[in-house]
C-alpha cells in the first residue's frame, strides 16, 4: 500500500485487518451524514449514517476493489438502501394509524433546528418518498438529493444504467401523482 | 406544481450540507469500532478453534512496533463480551410448579401535569414520583401479581411542592398507599416472540421490532431499551441473554466498568439532550435503568443532569408465597 492508500486498497487490507476500515469512516462519514440527514431528518439521519458504516464493514467483501477505487458511491448505495427501508417503514406507520395529515414531525431543540432544519427535505416530501417502492426511493434519493449521475447511481446500487433510467421514470410518474394527491401516500 | 414540473426538483437540497457535530461523529465512530472489535474477537475465537496460533516472533514484532494495543479489542467492550460469556454459562432460573418469580424494584418517574391541576398559571408542571414495585410472575400459569407502593414526590421548586399539597394531589397520586393487582391469562409479547440466539440475526430482529413503533428516538437507543426489556425478565434462556449482550456490544454504546457492574449508555435528543443508561451485573442481570436529562428544561424547571427516571432492581428469586416480602 502507498503512503495514501485508495479506498479500494484500504478495503482490501481490511479483509485481514478490519481496523483499516476505520479510515474509510474518517474519509466519508461527513458526506454520508449529509445525505442521510437530508433524506430522513436530524433525528434519525445520524443513526442511519452510523449504521451505513457498520453495514458496509459487514459486507465489505462485496465491494469490487478491482473495478473501483473510490468507495463513496458504494457507501451512498448502502445509505440509500437504509433510507428507503426507514422511509417506507415510517410511511407504513403513518398509514397504519390513519393520521397522515396530522402526523407531527419530531421536535428538536432550537440549536438543532437552526442547524439542520433548512437542510433536510420537507416532511411531506419525505412521506411521499417513503411511499415509493424500495428501489425507487434508492434511485430518487441518490439522483435528487445527492446529485449523482445515472452512471454513478448504477455503480452505487450495482445495477445497469438503463435500470436507473427506468426506475427514475417510474418514480417521477408516481411522485407527480402523490404530490398532487397526498391522500394516496403510503407504501406499496 | 404543474404537469410540466419535474417532481424530483422538489427534493433538490438547498443550502450547505448538514455537518455532523463532534459528538455525532464520535458516537458513529464508536459504533463502527465496536463492530470491528466484535469481528476481531470472533475471528480470534475462530482462529483458536482451528488450532491456529500466532507465531511468537510475530507477536514480539507487533509489541515492538506498538501495534499490540491496536490489535486488542476495546477493553470495555471486551468486558461486556465477557459478561455475555458469563451469562451463557449461568444456570437458567428454575420456576417449580406453583412458584412465582419475585422481583422488587425501586423506581422514580417524571410526572407532568397541566399547571391548572395545581392552580398554577404555567402550562405544565413536573415532579418526580418514587414507587416501590413488587412483581410475582408465573409464566406457566400466566399469572401476575403487581404490588405498587407510592412514595412522597420530589419537586423542582418549593412553589410547586406547596401548590401540589394545596391542590390535594397526594391523594390523587396515591402517595403512601399500596395497590395490589392480580391478573390472570397474562401473556408477555416479548416472551411470545421467537428471538434468534445468534447475535447478528438477533440484532436484525430487534431493530425490526423497534422500527415498528412510533418512538421518535434513534434506533440504537430503542434497541438499548428493548435489550433492557428482554433482560429484565428472569426466565429468558442463558443463550438468549448472552446473545442480547453480544448485540449490545455490537451496537457500540458508551461502556463504563465499575466495581462488579458494567454500564451502557446512549445519548439522544428527545427533544432535549438525554442519556439512557443500563447497568448490568457481571453475569448479565439487569440492575439499574436510568434516564438522565442532560440539558435544563426551562419550561418545566428541571435542571440539567436530572435523573428523570430510574429503576433499580434486586436480583429475582423464586417463591411459593404471594405475601410481601416473600419468606
Amino acid at each position: 500500500m502507498t503512503g495514501h492508500p485508495t479506498d479500494s486498497e484500504l478495503i482490501a487490507a481490511s479483509w485481514t485487518d478490519p481496523q483499516q476500515f476505520a479510515q474509510i469512516f474518517q474519509r466519508h462519514f461527513s458526506a454520508i451524514y449529509a445525505f442521510t440527514v437530508r433524506a430522513v431528518g436530524p433525528s434519525q439521519g445520524p443513526d442511519l449514517a452510523a449504521e451505513t458504516f457498520v453495514r458496509a464493514l459487514a459486507i465489505r467483501r462485496r465491494f469490487d476493489t478491482e473495478m473501483y477505487s473510490n468507495a463513496r458511491p458504494w457507501l451512498l448505495g448502502i445509505a440509500a438502501n437504509l433510507i428507503a427501508g426507514h422511509l417506507r417503514s415510517r410511511a407504513r406507520e403513518y398509514r397504519a394509524v390513519g393520521r397522515l395529515s396530522s402526523v407531527a414531525e419530531p421536535a428538536f431543540d432550537e440549536e438543532a433546528v437552526n442547524r439542520v432544519q433548512a437542510e433536510s427535505i420537507a416532511p411531506a416530501l419525505r412521506r411521499a418518498l417513503g411511499s415509493l417502492r424500495q428501489e425507487e426511493v434508492e434511485v430518487v434519493s441518490l439522483f435528487a438529493l445527492e446529485g449523482l449521475s445515472y452512471k454513478e447511481i448504477a455503480v452505487a446500487l450495482g445495477i445497469a444504467e438503463g435500470t436507473v433510467r427506468s426506475r427514475l421514470s417510474r418514480a417521477r410518474t408516481r411522485l407527480r401523482n402523490l404530490l398532487a394527491d397526498p391522500g394516496e401516500i403510503g407504501p406499496t | 406544481m404543474t404537469g410540466q414540473d419535474d417532481p424530483l426538483d422538489s427534493f433538490k437540497p438547498s443550502g450547505a450540507p448538514p455537518q455532523p457535530s463532534e459528538v455525532e461523529f464520535r458516537e458513529a465512530e464508536a459504533q463502527l469500532l465496536a463492530a470491528i472489535d466484535l469481528e476481531m474477537t470472533r475471528s480470534k475465537r475462530r482462529s483458536r478453534a482451528a488450532g491456529w496460533r500466532l507465531p511468537a516472533i510475530a507477536a514480539t514484532v507487533a509489541v515492538a512496533l506498538g501495534l499490540f494495543a491496536v490489535l486488542q479489542p476495546d477493553p470495555a467492550r471486551a468486558a461486556l463480551l465477557e459478561v455475555a460469556r458469563a451469562a451463557r454459562l449461568a444456570t437458567p432460573i428454575d420456576i417449580p410448579s406453583g412458584s412465582y418469580v419475585y422481583s422488587r424494584s425501586e423506581n422514580v418517574h417524571l410526572v407532568v401535569r397541566p399547571g391548572s391541576d395545581m392552580n398554577l398559571n404555567s402550562e405544565s408542571v413536573a415532579y418526580l414520583l418514587p414507587t416501590i414495585r413488587e412483581v410475582w410472575w408465573s409464566p406457566a400459569e400466566r399469572f401476575i401479581q403487581i404490588r405498587t407502593t407510592v412514595q412522597r414526590p420530589t419537586f423542582f421548586s418549593p412553589g410547586t411542592a406547596a401548590a401540589y399539597r394545596a391542590a390535594g394531589l397526594e391523594r390523587d397520586d396515591g402517595v403512601g398507599e399500596t395497590d395490589t393487582q392480580q391478573l390472570t391469562g397474562v401473556t408477555d409479547p416479548l416472551s411470545e416472540a421467537e428471538w434468534p440466539t445468534e447475535a447478528r440475526a438477533l440484532r436484525s430482529a430487534m431493530e425490526e421490532a423497534v422500527s415498528m413503533s412510533d418512538d421518535q428516538r434513534p434506533i440504537r437507543v430503542r434497541v438499548l431499551d428493548l435489550a433492557a426489556d428482554l433482560l429484565r425478565d428472569a426466565d429468558r434462556t442463558p443463550i438468549l441473554r448472552s446473545a442480547i449482550l453480544e448485540v449490545m456490544a455490537d451496537v457500540g454504546y458508551d461502556i463504563v466498568e465499575d466495581d462488579g457492574t458494567i454500564s451502557l449508555s446512549a445519548r439522544f435528543r428527545n427533544p432535549l439532550l438525554t442519556r439512557l443508561e443500563v447497568t448490568l451485573s457481571r453475569t448479565g442481570l439487569l440492575l439499574v435503568e436510568r434516564t438522565v436529562l442532560l440539558e435544563p428544561d426551562t419550561a418545566l424547571q428541571i435542571p440539567a443532569n436530572t435523573v428523570i427516571s430510574r429503576s433499580e432492581r434486586e436480583p429475582p428469586v423464586t417463591t411459593r408465597s404471594l405475601s410481601s416480602p416473600p419468606p
